[in-house]
């Protein structure tokens, strides 16, 4: 019965909605990983008051040291270091939950990585090309995450 | 036997297709109203977040030491992207120009820079119709000498009115000694774009102070006796004092739209 029991969840994982989202996880998995990159390279440059690197004339700079830098005290930079790492954690959870809490953690990521990129745009007047990477990072991680949800095949 | 075991076999595969599809019905259900489910939560989180931080970074006056940055409150976001030239703020090309006599040290200058000067940026500088210019003064006590002469090294770099405005934000006690190397420091770190070090160094050259002796001598010749005062006039032509009685954006909309008219 054991033995016919593991053949199933082989099968299971061989079908097309397996395959599909072991390749989304992969996917969501160097996303995330890009993502702890860039977050980790801003926290870096806040804690060691590092110049940023940027192409864009002082833009990172303007932005990293505008009021909209912190929220409530903390570097955004390190909330979304935190996210992401959270986002990367709940992909080793193999059950819906990980699932649910990776989607769910990644479409607040989009939605307060929109209303930075808004106050960049209307309220600081300048670019960080880090933000702006890492909001395209997040965008694409809530897709690859809310498909991965919707396609994975049942979980026991 | 064969016929009727291949009808109850196909009736089975029958049952058990149907069923397979059920269940892949509802779980697609479940899956779209766990979707919805997380999408109004992460709706709310986002929300809750975009309250704070559109609140957050309130101003302090606590300037930690050490060379570390100072809160530089909206001065950033306000002036990015403009042109600042020396101790001109905006582009030269812009019809009106506005001329500020302040003292870094002055309490009514920091009022005018939270309370009027961000409109005036907004409203003309950041369109092109005005242009600042400022004319430092330094008789309120020591430590406007050495504010003074830290924004004229600001100037140096072109970052005066980015400096100037954090350095308000961070305004201390008159004379109580608060402009410190530590201070101007941290006003420094918190400029975009401003060199810590070449600021320390053109701080003490006579530049610095020349900027100072030159302020005060345009500050005698238009008759003034107190900060912040203004000189406003088409850009190139004759100028004349901008009267306040308070600081309100208002009493300055009202004789820049004039003279833009």
């Amino acid at each position: 019965l054991v033995v016919a029991d593991t053949q199933r969840v082989h099968e299971a994982d061989r079908s097309a909605p397996g395959l599909i989202d072991r390749r989304l996880w992969r996917v969501a998995l160097a996303l995330a990983l890009v993502g702890v990159g860039i977050a980790g390279y801003l926290v870096y440059v806040h804690y060691a008051h590092a110049t940023v690197i940027c192409s864009i004339s002082h833009g990172c700079e303007t932005v990293q040291k505008s009021k909209y830098a912190k929220l409530g005290g903390v570097p955004v930079a390190l909330i979304g270091l935190f996210g992401y790492l959270a986002i990367l954690a709940s992909l080793f959870v193999r059950s819906e939950l990980g699932r649910l809490a990776g989607a769910g953690m990644a479409l607040v990521g989009v939605g307060f990585s929109g209303w930075l990129t808004y106050l960049e745009a209307e309220r600081i007047h300048a670019w960080c090309q880090w933000c702006v990477g890492s909001a395209i990072v997040m965008t694409l991680l809530a897709i690859v995450l809310v498909w991965r949800l919707l396609v994975s095949p049942p979980t026991p | 036997v064969s016929s009727r075991e291949q009808r109850k076999q196909a009736a089975r595969d029958a049952r058990l297709a149907a069923e397979r599809q059920e269940a892949a019905a509802a779980q697609r259900r479940r899956r779209l109203q766990q979707l919805g489910g997380i999408v109004l939560v992460a709706a709310a989180v986002v929300a809750v977040l975009v309250v704070i931080s559109s609140g957050g970074g309130s101003k302090t006056t606590s300037v930690p030491a050490g060379g570390q940055a100072a809160d530089a409150g909206d001065a950033p976001a306000l002036l990015g992207g403009l042109p600042q030239k020396g101790f001109t703020l905006g582009s030269t090309k812009a019809p009106v120009t506005l001329v500020e006599f302040n003292d870094m040290q002055c309490p009514i200058c920091r009022d005018y820079t939270s309370a009027v000067f961000p409109t005036l940026v907004k409203k003309y500088v950041r369109t092109g119709k005005l242009r600042m210019q400022m004319q430092l003064q330094s008789f309120i006590g020591p430590d406007s000498v050495t504010a003074g002469k830290a924004v004229a090294a600001a100037a140096k770099q072109n970052r005066a009115w980015t400096f100037a405005d954090i350095f308000y934000d961070n305004q201390g006690q008159e004379n109580s000694g608060y402009v410190t190397p530590d201070f101007v420091k941290s006003i420094a770190a918190a400029t975009p774009g401003l060199n810590e070090a070449t600021l320390s160094r053109d701080t003490a050259t006579p530049a610095a102070a020349q900027a100072l002796k030159q302020g005060s001598a345009a500050f005698n010749a238009a008759g003034f006796d107190g900060t912040p005062s203004f000189l406003v006039g088409k850009t190139g032509g004759p100028m004349r004092v901008l009267n306040w009685s308070s600081l309100t954006p208002n009493e300055f909309t009202k004789q820049i739209d004039q003279l833009l008219a």
